[in-house]
């Protein structure tokens, strides 16, 4: 198995992706406040619907959001670790050099 | 539907305001429902500017990493962008549909517009005609006016009738669309969508919790408003949150980040220690209590349990992230009004707010120690105008909150993390045990020294591995070069003489080796657990130490030697004596003498040590080595172990424990004279004079009466034959033995005597004990 790894990157890329959490999350909440007004201006089965589908929506909105954030966490462990091990093994070769 | 008022219309005509009722408007409003499709738009577009929802990461990550892993995090990645993207689709199909409905039922309330204006127009013809007074015609009028309001009625019935098959439909829509979320995610239909998603992205129960309680923590935390003003009474929404789920807690300690954290129990510390509104002061306690187990919820690794493993390990690296990120606030300084502390004193105000509201719950052995790190790390203690934080009774009113003394109390709740804690290494290679007996803060001593000696009293208590691995760090401990602080000593003094005493045979054993060892293990026995010792100069210092205790400098008749040493010198003098005992009996003359030897080197040693810490405290007086010498020997003189040896050696007679504990005094009055140079120490010494006679009597009647008690002679020597054929007084009782000397008449203890002229051990080991005593003595000086 070939591995290829630059560990900034990914840790990099893990702290983009960390705010995807809270964005989703945010949209979530606009997402069932505005099914809120919706359903107070539409009859009685459309206000149901309403108030079933952005729940809904915004229940997955929130479980991306989640899912984001395990991603960084995931990204920004590897990279860190990667890194570690990276750094160990310049370590040793200096020794060895030296 | 909207029903229509039932209120009949009457001749004379509606009023404007009476047609909301007699035609009224269809539920709904499109103002309501564009807005809210027009929000749905806005979320559909922003969603898409998240990082997820692009190509975007899949492509960085394929730059910047290859491999197996790699592979899975962009397919994870993918797949959680393409759900994005069916949701915001799905959104933006739901806006749409909203949308409709909301031109609809505008159409619908135009329609109904239209039919007022027209009942309007009949309603004013009608008037006219009742005006122009001819009755036929009004009738007419009557009739058209009745007529026209009926079908107008009836266009209304069919106009709301309509609207709400739009209202029906467009539930219809909404519900497919929700359905074809469903079935884009590959998943039945009639499935909820969480599930749905959930089937196609890697996601744990615990990352889903975790995003809850991210959640759950911003949104109090935008209650409590911003951080730097927050005070108690602001703070009170976070008391919603559960700091033992382990999430939670670390979403909290992750929301507020070290420095706010900081700032936050310092502001609550003073309202709970020094706020006269009782109500205040406990929501303080409540808040730091909720903060403390936060705390030793987020860095347990036990709390963390339940959670797969997936989720463990995330929590692992958070753990080590967070530990470093706490360790590296020690010497912070955190000021709210005039009162400051440090970070470790955040800490330590953290652990004894969990403690008391949780007894049970201990620190991990991460945070135990980081704790220790950062006790240690936080240098001396700078002199300060700022008042202390309240530390809680406190022996001394200027001391302050110890972190140090707070983790060795938290410690109590789980004794085998104590022993785990205090047991392990540290860079310098001693134990954590050996640093804290070594080490010293101002105004802090006495509550380690007591907090620590609580803890050892439990973990030393027992008879297994551990507790004697713990005894024998602790003793190593109090066995270094450089002497701890007094508070250490006299808390730690008892515990150690007791040990020592516990095992008296190591100390034997340590005091005649020649070569040291590290010490600080426990080593196993036939009989059970036993303890190594460090080299004869760390015990020397050790017993040094411990005679030191409780002796009252130039005082004359002041206090005897404190109890630890009493009962450090009994419990060695019975082990040692246990063993000659046993050695007297055996047939070997080789083992009687070595034992001799060994019990006499070894009291010769202690006694000496133990005179010499006597004197040393009377060190830079004005007294002379005369003086110096009879104050020793009068606080020696009073020492009793008649208690401690009978105890110990129970199956001695009183009569030789009454002999033993006489010679230990007499031993110590002789080890004086080993110490101080005086003429009469050099007469006693020497066996002359009324104290050297009363040394060799001494020895004399206590080998003699032990050899008498346990030891062994041929037959062509029983004792009760030789008075019979000799013609001697008997000196025997029932059981053939010779009587302890005391009880002796002058004829028989002079007939014992011709016995014993021919018996080895009544000639040779008196002059062994004598000697070896003296050896025990010149060690003890060439070690100190």
């Amino acid at each position: 198995m070939r591995m290829i790894v630059e560990p900034d990157e990914l840790v990099a890329a893990a702290g983009r992706l960390a705010d995807d959490g809270d964005l989703l999350r945010r949209l979530a909440d606009v997402v069932e406040s505005a099914g809120r007004v919706g359903s107070v201006g539409s009859g009685p089965e459309t206000a149901r619907a309403i108030g079933s589908a952005t729940a809904t929506l915004g229940d997955a909105l929130r479980v991306l959001g989640a899912a984001a954030e395990a991603l960084s966490d995931g990204l920004g462990m590897g990279g860190r670790a990667y890194g570690d091990a990276e750094q160990r093994a310049i370590d040793a070769g200096r020794v060895f050099r030296g | 539907m909207v029903t229509r008022s039932s209120a009949p219309s009457t001749p004379g005509g509606c009023s404007v305001a009476d047609l909301t009722s007699v035609l009224p408007h269809p539920q709904g409003s499109p103002e309501q429902l564009r807005e809210a499709a027009r929000t749905w738009g806005l979320v559909a577009a922003g969603a898409g500017s998240a990082r997820i929802a692009g190509p975007g990461v899949p492509a960085v990550l394929g730059r910047v990493w290859a491999g197996e892993a790699a592979d899975a995090a962009v397919s994870e990645a993918a797949a959680a962008g393409r759900a994005l993207s069916s949701v915001t689709d799905c959104l933006g199909r739901v806006a749409g549909i909203v949308l409709g409905h909301a031109d609809e039922t505008a159409a619908a309330r135009s329609a109904v517009d239209r039919l007022r204006e027209r009942w309007r127009a009949g309603e004013l013809a009608h008037r006219s005609a009742q005006r122009a007074g001819d009755v036929a015609a009004l009738v007419d009028a009557d009739r058209a006016w009745a007529t026209m309001q009926r079908r107008l009625r009836d266009e209304h019935t069919a106009v709301l009738r309509q609207q709400g098959v739009a209202d029906a439909r467009t539930a219809a829509a909404l519900g497919a669309t929700i359905d074809g979320l469903v079935a884009s995610c590959g998943s039945r239909p009639g499935t909820p969508v969480v599930d749905a998603l959930l089937g196609g992205l890697s996601l744990t129960d615990g990352a889903r919790r975790s995003s809850a309680a991210r959640a759950q923590v911003e949104a109090l935390l935008l209650r409590v408003g911003p951080l730097r003003e927050a005070g108690v009474r602001s703070l009170a929404p976070l008391l919603d949150l559960d700091p033992d789920d382990p999430l939670v807690a670390q979403a909290l300690l992750d929301a507020l980040g070290p420095e706010a954290l900081a700032m936050l129990v310092t502001r609550i510390e003073v309202v709970r220690s020094g706020s006269p509104d009782p109500t205040a002061r406990a929501d303080a306690t409540r808040l730091l209590t909720l903060l403390g187990v936060a705390l030793l919820t987020a860095t347990d690794p036990r709390a963390a349990s339940g959670l797969s493993p997936a989720d463990q390990q995330r929590l692992v690296q958070w753990r080590a992230r967070s530990l470093t990120t706490l360790a590296g606030t020690a010497r912070r300084r955190y000021s709210v009004g005039v009162s400051e502390v440090r970070g470790a004193d955040v800490l330590a105000l953290l652990l004894r707010a969990a403690r008391t509201s949780r007894p049970g719950l201990p620190p991990s052995l991460g945070l135990a120690l980081t704790a220790l790190g950062m006790a240690t790390d936080d240098g001396p203690a700078t002199p300060t105008s700022a008042p202390a934080i309240d530390v809680g009774p406190a022996v001394d009113p200027s001391a302050r909150i110890d972190l140090l003394s707070e983790l060795l109390c938290s410690l109590r709740a789980d004794y085998t993390r104590a022993n785990e804690v205090l047991l392990a290494p540290t860079a310098s290679s001693r134990s954590v045990l050996q640093m804290i007996v070594a080490s010293s803060r101002a105004g802090a001593d006495a509550q380690r020294a007591q907090a620590l000696r609580e803890l050892l009293d439990v973990l030393t208590a027992g008879e297994d591995e551990s507790a004697a691995r713990t005894s024998a760090e602790l003793l190593t401990a109090l066995c270094a070069a450089a002497p701890p602080t007094r508070a250490m000593l006299e808390a730690l003094v008892p515990l150690s003489a007791e040990l020592l005493g516990r095992f008296a045979d190591q100390l034997g054993v340590t005091l005649l080796r020649p070569d040291g060892s590290p010490g600080g293990a426990a080593v196993p026995t036939a009989s059970g657990w036993t303890v190594s010792l460090p080299d004869r100069a760390g015990v020397l210092r050790l017993v040094e130490r411990i005679a030191a205790g409780g002796v009252q400098p130039g005082v004359v008749g002041s206090e005897p030697l404190g109890e630890p040493m009493v009962t450090l010198l009994g419990r060695l003098t019975a082990a040692e004596t246990a063993r000659l005992s046993t050695a007297m009996a055996a047939a070997d003359p080789l083992a009687r003498s070595a034992a001799v030897r060994r019990f006499a080197q070894i009291i010769g040693f202690v006694t000496v040590v133990t005179a010499r810490a006597v004197i040393a405290v009377h060190a830079g007086s004005d007294l002379s080595n005369a003086q110096r010498a009879e104050l020793a020997k009068q606080l020696l003189g009073s020492v009793n172990l008649a208690a401690v040896l009978g105890k110990a050696l129970p199956h001695l007679p009183t009569k030789i424990v009454g002999l033993l504990s006489g010679f230990i005094v007499t031993q110590l009055g002789t080890a004086v004279d080993a110490v101080l140079p005086t003429d009469a120490a050099s007469r006693a010494r020497s066996g002359l004079g009324s104290d050297g006679e009363r040394r060799v009597e001494a020895a004399r009647t206590l080998v003699w009466d032990l050899a008498s008690r346990f030891g062994s002679w041929p037959a062509t020597a029983d004792p009760t034959a030789w008075a019979h054929a000799n013609g001697t007084a008997r000196f025997t009782g029932a059981d053939g033995r010779p009587l302890p000397w005391g009880e002796l008449s002058p004829t028989q203890r002079e007939a014992m005597a011709q016995w014993a002229a021919g018996v080895p051990e009544y000639q040779n080991l008196v002059g062994q004990l004598l000697t070896s005593l003296g050896e025990g003595e010149r060690m003890a000086g060439r070690a100190g």
